[in-house]
């Protein structure tokens, strides 16, 4: 499936490097398993990762030629190659990043496994008009969200202490002049104010992924925003 | 810290990357143990290093690269040259493997520790020079502008996020975005799609 908005490369490298903050890896595997484009740019940065590894700036240590040969001959004297490939298909080993997700290019992979219940059972809690949230996960400063707003509706202008990963789940919203439907991610950092605004006519929900605080300019928000926890 | 600027035949990566395939295929097809014994040498040392690049303990890095190549004695079947490389295929193991093992801001905090160790940013930058020693990405990272290559170097030898990059460099995140959104632009349009495996 083509989606019209992507994670930047940056994301994209520190997702495969396993650099990045790890709730964001939550909402970017679920984007990347509707997105070909994103699948094979991590292809590719594996394929520069190893290239990268194979160059000489890597050769200043290691160990000796001794201790080479004494470690593969532990390995060659100690196992057995095997003349079956019976668990090749479950094994999670060697699977590249883009890997995990290739069974499933549909948007159905888009609603999270962890999640036992439909969306209408989650613990909504009002974050003003016609706008709700529900706090899935924490991990340090980083929070996994819910956030539901009704057509229409405008979340209050913001920017945040650190990244923000955005995924559409349901309906759409409008922000700073894109559109994003469902499957779009949508990438924001703290040099970013940003204020989306739910647009067609059914409710929108989306996954998202906090590093910090959000940063409200409205007075009375900044005031309420530990009662929120937000 | 001291780094090896050695520098290669241009044409070498090629060659290194189809006999590195060659090899794993007759471990995987012949259970060879020369083949192995030869892809061993040829790649761990340079695995074990990237560990120890990330931030990795020096004893730590070589029991996760042992835990990797007895995969690949053992598991060679999991290869498939059609969607990799070797090296791209090992490296996988590598990175899988570490992130599961030692995946934590100790490693982080480790891996800024070793870039503080390098006497200053020019060195750091000249460092990443050495990246055009082997074909095809390589040629190509070669001819981005330093402040590309040093961003892609940061990201991949010293395991840093981009925020990180960010913070050590001291450069707006957007900036730290778009210079690694233009490497990858030149690496994507210069590279074609045979030459990844």
């Amino acid at each position: 499936m083509d989606l019209n908005h992507c994670p930047s490369s940056a994301t994209l490298a520190d997702f495969s490097f396993g650099n990045g903050f790890s709730l964001s890896d939550i909402v970017l595997r679920a984007h990347i398993s509707a997105c070909r484009h994103c699948r094979q740019k991590i292809r590719e940065i594996e394929t520069i990762g190893s290239d990268l590894l194979m160059s000489e700036i890597h050769s200043y240590i290691g160990p000796t030629l001794n201790n080479l040969d004494m470690n593969v001959n532990k390995i060659l004297d100690g196992y057995d190659s095997p003349t079956d490939s019976v668990d090749a298909k479950n094994d999670v080993l060697s699977k590249s990043k883009a890997d995990d997700f290739e069974l499933d290019d549909s948007l159905d992979c888009l609603f999270p496994s962890y999640l036992d219940c439909s969306f209408d059972a989650l613990p909504w809690r009002s974050a003003g008009k016609d706008i709700q949230l529900c706090k899935l996960r924490e991990d340090g400063n980083s929070r996994l969200w819910m956030v539901k707003g009704k057509p229409g509706a405008k979340l209050p202008k913001h920017s945040h202490e650190g990244q923000e990963l955005t995924l559409v789940l349901k309906g759409s919203y409008a922000c700073s002049s894109n559109i994003y439907q469902p499957g779009d991610l949508h990438e924001c950092d703290d040099e970013n104010t940003h204020q989306p605004i739910i647009v067609g006519d059914t409710d929108c929900i989306s996954l998202v992924a906090t590093e910090g605080d959000l940063k409200f300019d409205n007075l009375l928000l900044r005031l309420i925003q530990p009662m929120l926890g937000i | 810290m001291s780094i090896q600027l050695a520098r290669n035949n241009p044409d070498s990566n090629d060659l290194e990357r189809s006999r590195e395939t060659k090899l794993l295929k007759a471990v995987r097809d012949s259970s060879d143990k020369h083949a192995y014994r030869e892809l061993y040498k040829l790649m761990a040392p340079k695995l074990t290093a990237w560990l120890c690049a990330q931030g990795m303990e020096r004893s730590l890095a070589e029991n996760v690269l042992q835990e990797v190549m007895i995969i690949v004695w053992t598991k060679p079947y999991l290869f498939d040259e059609k969607k990799a490389a070797a090296r791209t295929w090992i490296y996988t193991l590598v990175r899988n493997k570490m992130i599961d093992e030692y995946r934590s801001t100790t490693r982080k905090k480790t891996g800024l520790q070793k870039f503080e160790l390098l006497n200053n940013i020019d060195e750091f930058v000249d460092a990443t020079d050495v990246i055009s020693t082997t074909r095809p990405v390589n040629d190509i990272i070669s001819s981005l502008p330093k402040e590309q290559k040093q961003i892609l170097y940061m990201l991949y030898s010293m395991g840093m996020s981009h925020r990180e990059v960010s913070e050590t460099l001291g450069l707006p995140i957007g900036t730290v975005k778009s210079r690694t959104r233009l490497a990858f632009q030149r690496l994507r349009r210069n590279i074609g799609e045979n030459q990844w495996t």
